[in-house]
């Protein structure tokens, strides 16, 4: 795991995640991203576990996880995209479209 | 003669054979007809039927005519022409009634696809329409409906019709799964069976359902369920685009949209954000201040939780290019949340800043708000991380500087970071920080408070020991240090080593008896512990030394005894050490025998005269016998090709190291040995080159020490690090850049070799260097980047460096030209044998500064401190001028190590213990002397 790779981007946490949700969002990735799939993506959600379920390394991780100087755009990073509903006239016009 | 009239057997026999050759005629034209068909030259193929039929007007033509019409109609709509098309069927119906069946089915397709609903279902109010015909309009409906409304809404479907009833409740259906989180009873959907035309449909609106839900599987597999002819398939890409999060960008029209208005805000604000990210980038003001507005705005539109979030971040990157705060806050239209996540960004601003006494404040802040916002509580363990955080920030700072520090953020910041809580929301303000004392206020700038927090919380092994090491460095006297060793005791009962460091304070102050106590209890928690045995050796050595220094020898006796019976005493070359106090014994007692016993023992277990002479002078001196009675130095050897003698002394080095003896590098050895380092490599294994590297350094042999550095530095990467701080010490002080390199460089190494000696011997240099006399950095200033964050890259550079210049730096080189030249290099830290030593010695030995104590008696420790080497009972006058002579040598920047390292220093101090003790020899009674008989005079 690199430095710039702090371990609640990468299992997708925020820094008030509490233990249960810290082994739900890591289950979670390893679910999507399984080793033999995806070796690399795997060892980095390893490391990433490893380093919040220590409370000790999960405080080291929260002091250093913000980057004063990350550019604006960074803020749109790793989010999980909404999922707002548009209702069905959006819908339709795509269907209708196609 | 009249024609005779055919009969009809001959009328009939010419038909035959007309008819034959017109149906192979027609069936040229019908292949010619399905062949333009088949390229699509509908048109043509018309053309060519109509031609054909008119020629020859039967049943087959007719029907070629009807199959290019219909190919006709079909290629018209296929273009986009369904209205042509129907016109086409129209004329079809009305000429060729017998093709009214075949017209009928394309008729149903035409009207799917013109969204002519009304069309498709009016056939369905037949009862008696062919299931054919009913099974055709399904499929059409399956196909081309876009909007099933138009079922819903239909008056050709009589109110009550199941399809009507089955659209009415999907309409419904599908409102709510995509206006709102439903229910699978919601979306049931029991009207529509799974050969209803409608059935895509149940399946889409359950697939919208699940996707809302964020249950992409089940959504996966709703839309793999949906005919892949199906209308409502079309919509499958764009969900599976929206749940992956790839390919929306590729989305367009009303799809991308559709997109859009799901995803949210990102891909609106991607752009502001970019722009204000480029103004930030390029510092133009006025852009800024702009581009600030544009965000903010954007966001504020389509993503308000991100307001908070944006607005911190622009307030801090402003921040750090020192933009005017309000005039930040007036374009973000308000201050920023001064949350947890404000302070923890201001903190590392700070951090980057170089301002650590800031910095501590603000993870203070930070500290306060985390816990109330939840993210750790109170006690925790991540506070006690905090607090651990907050030391080593602070720790940047010498403990010389924290006074001036405190004071100085005490004027900068005042009354803390008071202000900015006013307009926050209460929940914010509660973390405000509440009136305190000063000293409770500015905590955080105290490194032992700080430690003694985060060791309450969770004390852990490290953090005593960061604690322990900060006290030591603070100048922490023998009771500071005692208590922090008693805490971490306190806390970790079966852990032997807070006992070792309470062992290890007594046994600094020589409080031996005390020492060995602590030593007792560290053996009974745990006796195998490597540590402790070492320090079983080391206190029976140290304790022998004592005995033998107060010419004890029958107490040395037992000391010899105990000694004999300890395992670890017979590893290695310990037993030749052993064998040179037995030598300093037999020295005091006069014993001749014992001499030759213990020559005997150490040269057999040396293997080298000069190796043996040094550890029995080093015992010697260590016991302060006088320097008449030491073995006489070795002469210089011979230089020897294979390195041997740099080994010999490397060998006693190691065995000194071992057991805290200081073996004398004989200066009249110096050129012989750094010759010989020339020829020496691979002859001395790593670490007792080390030590004796160390030892060379320790004594100010700097040409000796660089010339061993080189062989280290030849040894590989592991050696590396310790070769470049000897390095880094030994090169002449106004090289300062090149020294701090090397200990800089050596600092890393030794992080990543985990050896903690090394890393702080090269930190404390590299301090020095920086705010030494010939530094180039400025004063006062953290560790510059440069030295703290060294990349691999450079420091292979280094070494490579330093191994090609393996010269000793000429004299002058590197001298700055604001040195004058009336400053004089040092002389060697070196204990040269003067006369001044001998009579000193002698003095000492002969008990003129001892008090008085008993023969039996094992002398008590004292714990008065004292300076390393400090003879006890001075008299003022001495006193007085020894503390003059320090406060010189501070001046300068130099910290003698030891009493004796004082007196060669400094001159001045020399002269007047000189003075002093020739007043003193000058005043000591001569021995009575027998008055010679007189002689008789002869008579």
């Amino acid at each position: 795991m690199s430095e710039r790779e702090h371990p609640f981007e990468i299992l997708g946490l925020s820094p008030e995640a509490r233990d249960d949700e810290i082994r739900e969002a890591y289950l979670r990735k390893v679910k999507a991203h399984p080793p033999e799939r995806d070796p690399e993506m795997f060892e980095r959600i390893r490391d990433a576990y490893e380093a919040l379920r220590d409370p000790r390394r999960r405080a080291r991780s929260l002091l250093r996880g913000a980057d004063p100087e990350a550019p604006i755009s960074s803020l749109l990073d790793g989010r999980a995209p909404e999922r707002r509903f548009a209702g069905p006239g959006p819908w339709l016009g795509a269907l209708a479209e196609r | 003669m009249e024609p005779r009239a055919e009969s009809p057997r001959g009328r009939s026999a010419r038909r035959e054979p007309r008819d034959a050759e017109m149906s192979r005629a027609l069936a040229r034209a019908a292949s010619a007809v399905r062949r333009l068909i088949a390229e699509k030259n509908d048109k043509k193929a018309v053309e060519e039927a109509k031609r054909a039929h008119k020629i020859y007007a039967t049943a087959e033509s007719e029907a070629l005519l009807t199959e290019a019409y219909l190919a006709r109609a079909k290629g018209l709509a296929g273009r986009g022409l369904v209205a042509e098309g129907r016109l086409v069927l129209d004329l079809l119906d009305e000429r060729h009634p017998a093709s009214r069946e075949r017209v009928a089915d394309l008729r149903i397709a035409f009207a799917g696809r013109a969204g002519d609903v009304d069309s498709l279902l009016r056939p369905l109010c037949d009862p008696d329409l062919p299931a054919a015909r009913r099974t055709a309009i399904e499929q059409a409906i399956a196909r081309q409906l876009t909007d099933p409304s138009r079922i819903a809404d239909s008056t050709v479907l009589p109110a009550g019709h199941p399809l009507r009833e089955a659209a009415r409740a999907l309409v419904r259906a599908f409102e709510l799964a995509t206006s709102r989180p439903v229910t699978d009873d919601e979306i049931a959907l029991a009207e529509i069976s799974r050969r209803s035309p409608l059935s895509a449909w149940k399946l889409l609106v359950r697939a919208i359902a699940l996707f809302h839900r964020g249950d992409d599987g089940g959504c996966r597999r709703s839309l793999a369920a949906i005919d892949p002819d199906a209308a409502p398939a079309r919509l499958a890409p764009i969900l599976d685009a929206l749940m992956s999060g790839e390919g929306t960008e590729k989305l367009r029209g009303a799809a991308a949209r559709l997109a859009a208005r799901i995803r949210g805000a990102d891909d609106l604000l991607r752009e502001p954000f970019a722009l204000l990210d480029r103004a930030l980038s390029e510092r133009k003001q006025k852009e800024i201040f702009q581009r600030i507005q544009d965000a903010v705005r954007a966001c504020g539109e389509s993503a308000p939780a991100l307001l908070d979030p944006l607005r911190q971040r622009i307030s801090i990157r402003c921040l750090l290019l020192g933009l005017d705060a309000n005039r930040v806050a007036s374009a973000c239209g308000g201050p920023s949340l001064k949350d947890a996540h404000f302070w923890r960004l201001f903190a590392r601003a700070a951090e980057i800043k170089g301002d650590p006494a800031m910095a501590a404040g603000l993870w203070e802040e930070f500290r306060r708000n985390a816990i109330a916002q939840g993210w750790f509580r109170a006690g925790g363990i991540e506070e006690a991380a905090v607090y651990l955080y907050m030391a080593e920030i602070v720790r940047r700072y010498s403990p010389d500087e924290l006074p001036d520090v405190r004071r100085s953020y005490e004027m900068r910041i005042g009354n803390g970071f008071a202000n900015y809580y006013r307009g926050q929301p209460e929940e914010v303000r509660e973390a405000a920080p509440k009136a305190s004392s000063p000293g409770d206020r500015l905590y955080f700038l105290d490194p032992d408070r700080l430690y003694a927090k985060a060791c309450a919380i969770d004390p852990d092994a490290e953090d005593f020991r960061a604690w322990l090491e900060w006290t030591k460095e603070g100048g922490g006297d023998a009771a500071a240090l005692d208590r922090v060793a008693e805490k971490w005791r306190d806390s970790a009962p079966s852990d032997p080593r807070p006992i070792l460091a309470l062992m290890e304070s007594a046994e600094k102050r020589k409080a031996l008896q005390k020492a060995l106590g602590h030593l007792e209890r560290a053996e009974a928690i745990d006796g195998l512990n490597p540590e402790v045995r070492r320090a079983r050796l080391r206190l029976e050595i140290a304790t022998l030394v004592r005995h033998l220094q107060q010419r004890k020898s029958h107490l040395a006796d037992k000391d010899f005894a105990r000694l004999d019976a300890l395992p670890q005493a017979k590893d290695g070359d310990r037993p030749s050490a052993i064998a040179a106090f037995r030598w300093v014994c037999a020295k005091i007692r006069g014993d001749q025998a014992g001499l030759r016993a213990s020559e005997e023992e150490i040269a057999t277990g040396l293997r080298s005269p000069a190796a043996a002479a040094l550890v029995v002078r080093a015992a010697a001196r260590a016991c302060s016998l006088p320097a008449p009675l030491l073995p006489p130095l070795p002469a210089p050897p011979a230089a020897a090709g294979d390195g041997r003698n740099l080994a010999d002394l490397a060998r006693a080095c190691t065995l000194g190291r071992d057991l805290n003896l200081k073996i004398e590098i004989p200066r009249p050895w110096r050129e012989t040995l750094i010759a010989e380092t020339a020829t020496a490599a691979g002859a001395i294994a790593a670490r007792p080159l080390r030590w004796l590297a160390e030892s060379a350094v320790d004594q100010g042999e700097d040409q000796l020490a660089f010339a061993l550095s080189n062989l280290g530095l030849a040894l590989g990467e592991s050696e590396a690090g310790w070769s470049l701080l000897v390095r880094a010490q030994s090169l002449p002080e106004t090289l300062s850049e090149r020294r701090c390199r090397c200990a800089a460089t050596a600092a890393e190494i030794g992080r990543t070799q985990g050896d903690r000696d090394l890393v702080e011997q090269a930190i404390e240099l590299v301090r020095e260097e920086v705010s030494g006399p010939f530094s180039i950095f400025p004063s006062g200033a953290p560790l510059p980047p440069e030295l703290t964050s060294l990349t691999p890259d450079k420091m292979r550079k280094t070494i490579a460096e330093e191994r090609k210049a393996s010269a000793y730096p000429k004299a002058g080189e590197g001298r700055p030209s604001w040195l004058g030249e009336d400053e004089q290099e040092e002389e060697p830290r070196h204990e040269d044998e003067s006369p001044f030593d001998a009579v000193y010695d002698f003095l000492e030995s002969s008990g003129v500064f001892d008090e008085e104590s008993g023969e039996d008696e094992d002398d008590d420790d004292d714990d008065d401190e004292f300076i390393p080497g400090m003879p006890r009972g001075l008299p003022p006058e001495i006193t007085k001028a020894m503390f003059q002579a320090m406060l010189r040598q501070v001046s300068q920047g130099r910290i003698p190590e030891s009493f004796e390292d004082l007196v060669h220093r400094d001159p001045t101090l020399r002269a007047t213990m000189e003075k002093f003790l020739a007043e003193q020899i000058g005043r000591l009674k001569p021995p009575a002397r027998k008055k010679p008989p007189k002689k008789r005079k002869d008579r």
